[in-house]
This record gives C-alpha cells, sequence and structure tokens, in this order.
C-alpha cells in the first residue's frame, strides 16, 4: 500500500472511473467480478484462474487503487490475501507487469490491466516466486508501493 | 533502488531492460487495450486517421455502411420519385448519399456546395415534383469517444500520430508522460494540432447530376 496518504479523485478520474464501471457492469473482462462498494477509488477485484491453466478454479483478490490524477497515472494494483504462485508475483502481492508502472497509458483501463493479469497467470509454466523474492518483500517492509520500485523488465520475446 | 519518476522515463526504462524482474505480456496488453479502446462500445463510430501532418483524412466506416443502407432504404422507399435527391453529406449523420444513387438523379441536376447554416436545406432543381422530404434526424455532429476520458470527444484534436482525443485530455498526457497513449509516440505540445468534425465546417446540403463525382463519406477530407 502506498505510504502517502491518498488524495480523494479528482473530478476527471471519478468521472472516468464512473465510466469504466459502467463498462465493467455492461461487458467484464472474463474471469473477473468487481466486488461492490461504494469507494470508488478502491476497486477489489475478483479473479478465477483460467481454465486449463495451472491457476484453473483457484480464486485471487486484486486490490486496485487509483491516484488523484488518474488515469494520467497508473492505479496501484497488488494482490491482496493469497497471491498465486507465480514467477511475476511477489509474495507481497506486489505484480511485476510493465503496464502498472512505466508502460502504462491513459489509455489502458481496469479492465485491460486484468486481462493482462489473467494472461501473465495463464502462461505461467511453474508456481513459483520469483527468485528474489524475500529480498525484494524485505526491502518493502514498511508498506512500500510497488509504484515505487524501480522494476526492470525482460522482453520475454528475447 | 531508487524511486521510479511516474513513466516519464519509458524510453530509457525500455530500452534498458537489464535484469532481474521479467516482462511479460505487454504485447497482449497492448492489443488487449486496443481492443478497449476502439470496441468499448458498439456505437461508437470509428475514426482511421492516416499519418499525415498537414492532411488529415477521416474515414468513417459506419457512414459508408450509412450509405449503403440509405441506398438501400432510398430504392426501397422513395422509388417513384427518384428524380429528386435531397441529400445531406456530414459524416455519422444520417442519410449519407452513394454514388450509385447520384447517378440515377436527373440530368437537370444543379450542384450546391455552399454550407448552409444549420437549418437551411438547399432545395433542390431537378424535377416537377416535390420530392417527398426525407427528413433526416437533426444532423448530429460527429460522436466520437476520447480514449483518456472515455466521454464525448471535445475539442477534437489530432497528434501527429494521428490519434485524436480531447485537447484537454491530450495535453494532460503529454505533461505526464510525453507520449501518445495509443501508439506511445513521443510527443511534445507542438505535435497536435486541433481539427475540426463539427456541422460548421460540413457540407450541408448537395444537389448534383451526372456530371459530378459526389464525394463519397470516405472521401471528406478535413484539413486542420
Ligand atoms: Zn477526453
Ligand atoms: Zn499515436
Amino acid at each position: 500500500m502506498s505510504s502517502s496518504s491518498p488524495k480523494g479523485l479528482s473530478r476527471i478520474a471519478a468521472n472516468r472511473l464512473h465510466k469504466e464501471l459502467k463498462e465493467w457492469q455492461v461487458n467484464p473482462p472474463t474471469g473477473f467480478k468487481h466486488k461492490v462498494s461504494d469507494n470508488l477509488q478502491r476497486w477489489i477485484v475478483e479473479v478465477t484462474g483460467a481454465p486449463n491453466t495451472l491457476y484453473e478454479n483457484e480464486t485471487y483478490y486484486l486490490q486496485v487503487d487509483f491516484p488523484e490524477n488518474y488515469p494520467m497515472e497508473a492505479p496501484q494494483v497488488i494482490f491482496t490475501q493469497n497471491p498465486p504462485l507465480h514467477p511475476h508475483i511477489y509474495s507481497n502481492g506486489h505484480i511485476c507487469l510493465d503496464i502498472l508502472y512505466d508502460s502504462w497509458s491513459p489509455a489502458m483501463t481496469v479492465s485491460s490491466i486484468c486481462i493482462s493479469i489473467l494472461s501473465m497467470l495463464s502462461s505461467s509454466t511453474e508456481k513459483a516466486r520469483p527468485v528474489d523474492n524475500d529480498r525484494y518483500v524485505r526491502n518493502c517492509r514498511n508498506g512500500k508501493s510497488p509504484k515505487e520500485t524501480r522494476w526492470w523488465f525482460h522482453d520475454d520475446k528475447v | 533502488m531508487s524511486r521510479l519518476d511516474t513513466g516519464i522515463s519509458l524510453s530509457t526504462a525500455r530500452t534498458s531492460r537489464t535484469h532481474s524482474y521479467e516482462r511479460r505480456n505487454s504485447l497482449v496488453s497492448e492489443s488487449a487495450n486496443a481492443r478497449e479502446a476502439g470496441g468499448s462500445g458498439n456505437h461508437k463510430v470509428t475514426v482511421d486517421v492516416k499519418d499525415d501532418d498537414d492532411d488529415v483524412q477521416i474515414i468513417s466506416p459506419r457512414s459508408v455502411a450509412q450509405a449503403r443502407m440509405a441506398k438501400r432504404n432510398r430504392r426501397r422507399a422513395a422509388a417513384p420519385s427518384s428524380t429528386h435527391m435531397d441529400l445531406e453529406l456530414s459524416l455519422g449523420s444520417s442519410a449519407v448519399p452513394s454514388r450509385k444513387a447520384s447517378t440515377r438523379a436527373s440530368r437537370n441536376a444543379v450542384i450546391d456546395l455552399t454550407v448552409g447554416n444549420d437549418d437551411e436545406v438547399v432545395p433542390l432543381a431537378l424535377g416537377k415534383r416535390k420530392a417527398p422530404q426525407v427528413s433526416p434526424e437533426p444532423s448530429k455532429d460527429v460522436q466520437l469517444t476520447c480514449a483518456i476520458c472515455m466521454d464525448t470527444m471535445k475539442e477534437e484534436t489530432s497528434t501527429v500520430c494521428g490519434h485524436i482525443f480531447c485537447r484537454p485530455c491530450i495535453l494532460g498526457a503529454i505533461k505526464s508522460q510525453k507520449k501518445c497513449p495509443t501508439c506511445r509516440r513521443k510527443l511534445t505540445n507542438t505535435n497536435i494540432h486541433r481539427i475540426y468534425l463539427s456541422s460548421g465546417t460540413r457540407l450541408r446540403s448537395v444537389s448534383f447530376g451526372c456530371l459530378f463525382k459526389v464525394l463519397e463519406p470516405s472521401d471528406a477530407t478535413f484539413v486542420s
């Protein structure tokens, strides 16, 4: 969770989130459920592992926190409770996925993030923590946001 | 490890991917995102803008589809008085003429390319009989949705890469990320220009004959 105290959403951010929520209700991404709440600034999203993947039928929870100037800035997305065992997901719930950080674009949405996360899960070939999990989690102990991490991203195509 | 300065150092970060945390799925996510951005509503006009700094050509498949539809309807409904055409060219609006339909108009037709004011429809000097008033919906302006605010586009503004957003939205995006939200091209405030798609600039009403090539919706060219 972010160490800085969260500011309220700007009018622009609130408008856009209302639109996203409305769109989500009509057309939710497959495998995801938005847990209804009054809090527009924090979404809790339930993820179900896709059929024929290592995470088939398993349920996980994402917590999505929106910054004041969303969508210019990326939301903070982490797994809560028991994060899936995955080579890009740390045991503290942080996710190493470039679109959540450097590669964020204001044209992306919660829905497109969810699709990316599910596809990241689905493409996994082993249920394991990242190799540097312990060191990373130790570093984040004082409640650092993953957005404060300096991430390096491999290009998986290489 | 130091802090990440929000996204601005994107290109450096991406080109210097070196070690540890792997990058996955960015292709998947980008295409997913494209789907999100482009196809989130089935009523939205798809606008395809060519990459050209000065001339922006707007092609609206919906208008083309409507033209086909209009043609079909016209043939069915207005067959007895096919010498009369009251046509309106506008993007995204109803009653778009097709080239085929135009050739069926009388050969005395005149072409009037004046831009009328909004409620003036230039009458046709085609035949003796008055055409049944094909009354199109009060013409709506092009309805585009901005991928940033997901709202109806305000002050349509194109980037040099041809992506259209609200002016305030793209300015905000450039301020925070210095790149195009859709294609990630590097952008500065001078790489965008306002485009005008509203009723004030469109061809209001056209009568025509066999001599004239009728503008298809896809021929409409907007110069900023
Ligand atoms: Zn906008
Ligand atoms: Zn672009």
